[in-house]
């Protein structure tokens, strides 16, 4: 009470407290001081000086009050629990959904590898079926165009092409792979004679794109992850061809270029082994019926999973 | 004492029940719970300086919290909500430190 008694009487009054006690209106000029000053409610001086005034109240009132006050503390202690419950309830609702899609994710992810594992085991019961019925000679006639279609897994020597995001491709994208650098190639091993080539994996077909999508470069269906990998199965003097052809020697003074910088590796391997594509919907041009109107159009349309 | 086991059984039995606070009022436990930090260490003083009343605790327990949630409700209607709550916590920190000071020095004469 020491510091209190130096203080200016207020009558600034807190609700609640007992009437009767006046006192003149003051009010601080300074509310921030007054602040810093003054932490304690009035209100317990008020009420300590109206008490030592009029005497202490009945036994039954401040039994009374001394009840709700127990009753306030209880109060306190569920508001401070309930809020501390909830602030670390909260937390975790978060991370568990964050880990419901991590999962999520992840059976998706383990579920089309099934099914990509299921297509080519069927594929290959196709294939087996389908030789077993052909003869000999439409057999061999088959697989070489299956080989040059890139329905058919084909193994021989050949080259192996790989590309990689330079050191800072993550500021300079100048640094990254791009879908046309995957594009120009395969083209110059198309060109230099390849016979079978695939990115990463992924065998490419007369009609499989290589596109960006974003920041990604998706190959046919799925999308590639750097370095890239383009492996080329072909003819021995395919690699000669393919390191003198204009695309290489820009690709080699890429690689050497200080702000660039891109990974380019061309290997000779033997033995390669390259899987077959994914059957790619076919598409079949259909003359269109005649219609009522008589104007029969030579346009075809393509019908998409015709089979 | 007695109010100090209130509080403590108070915490145990939020702990125990873990009510669930409806949606609408979420945003005004912190700020209800500093005001109550206000209103207890007020009480803790008053104790101290052999002034504590009930009467005035309960009050100001009460209104601490309805004033610091209606200015915090009025903020948001205002789309001012994260600004006054971080003056309502200014305000009913600097009164919680002072009230603490005070509390300290009578405690340890220092």
């Amino acid at each position: 009470m020491s510091e209190r008694s130096e203080r200016p009487e207020r009558a600034e009054r807190p609700e609640g407290q007992e009437p009767g006690a006046p006192a003149p209106r003051q009010f601080p000029t300074d509310m921030l001081s007054e602040l810093f000053q003054s932490p304690l409610d009035a209100g317990y001086a008020d009420a300590a000086r109206a008490r030592g005034e009029r005497g202490p109240l009945p036994a039954t009132t401040r039994r009374l009050r001394r009840v709700v006050t127990v009753v306030a503390c209880l109060i306190i202690g569920i508001l401070f629990s309930v809020a501390y419950l909830q602030v670390v309830e909260r937390a975790p609702a978060r991370a568990t959904a964050r880990a419901g899609l991590i999962q999520d994710m992840k059976q998706r992810q383990a579920h089309t590898d099934d099914l990509a594992r299921q297509a080519e085991t069927l594929q290959a019961e196709v294939f087996r079926m389908r030789e077993e019925a052909l003869a000999d000679t439409s057999l061999g006639q088959l697989r070489e165009l299956e080989a040059a279609t890139g329905m058919r897994k084909v193994t021989g020597d050949g080259v192996v092409v790989t590309l990689a995001d330079g050191p800072n491709a993550a500021n300079e994208r100048l640094a990254r792979v791009l879908d046309i650098d995957l594009q120009l190639v395969t083209n110059a091993l198309w060109a230099a004679g390849a016979e079978a080539v695939s990115v990463n994996g992924q065998r490419l077909t007369s009609v499989t794109p290589i596109r960006g999508a974003g920041s990604a470069i998706i190959v046919g269906n799925s999308h590639v992850i750097g370095p890239y990998q383009v492996a080329a199965i072909g003819p021995p003097e395919m690699v000669d061809r393919f390191n003198d052809s204009q695309t290489a020697a820009v690709y080699r003074s890429i690689a050497g270029d200080k702000q660039q910088e891109l990974g380019f590796e061309v290997d000779e391997r033997d033995d390669l082994e390259l899987p077959a594509a994914v059957l790619p919907r076919l598409q079949y041009a259909v003359v269109p019926k005649p219609s009522a109107s008589g104007s029969p159009s030579p346009s075809t349309s393509p019908s998409g999973g015709g089979k | 004492m007695i109010a100090v086991l209130a509080l403590i059984a108070g915490v145990v039995l939020g702990v125990v029940l873990n009510p669930t606070v409806p949606d609408a009022l979420q945003p005004y436990l912190p700020i209800a719970v500093v005001a109550a930090l206000d209103a207890v260490f007020g009480g803790v003083r008053a104790k101290l300086d052999g002034i504590f009343d009930d009467k005035q605790f309960v009050i100001s327990f009460i209104s601490n919290v309805l004033v610091a949630g209606f200015i915090v409700y009025l903020g948001d209607k205002l789309g001012v909500g994260s600004q006054l709550s971080i003056g309502v916590v200014v305000v009913l920190g600097v009164r919680i430190f002072g009230n603490v000071a005070a509390i300290r020095r009578r405690l340890f004469k220092a």
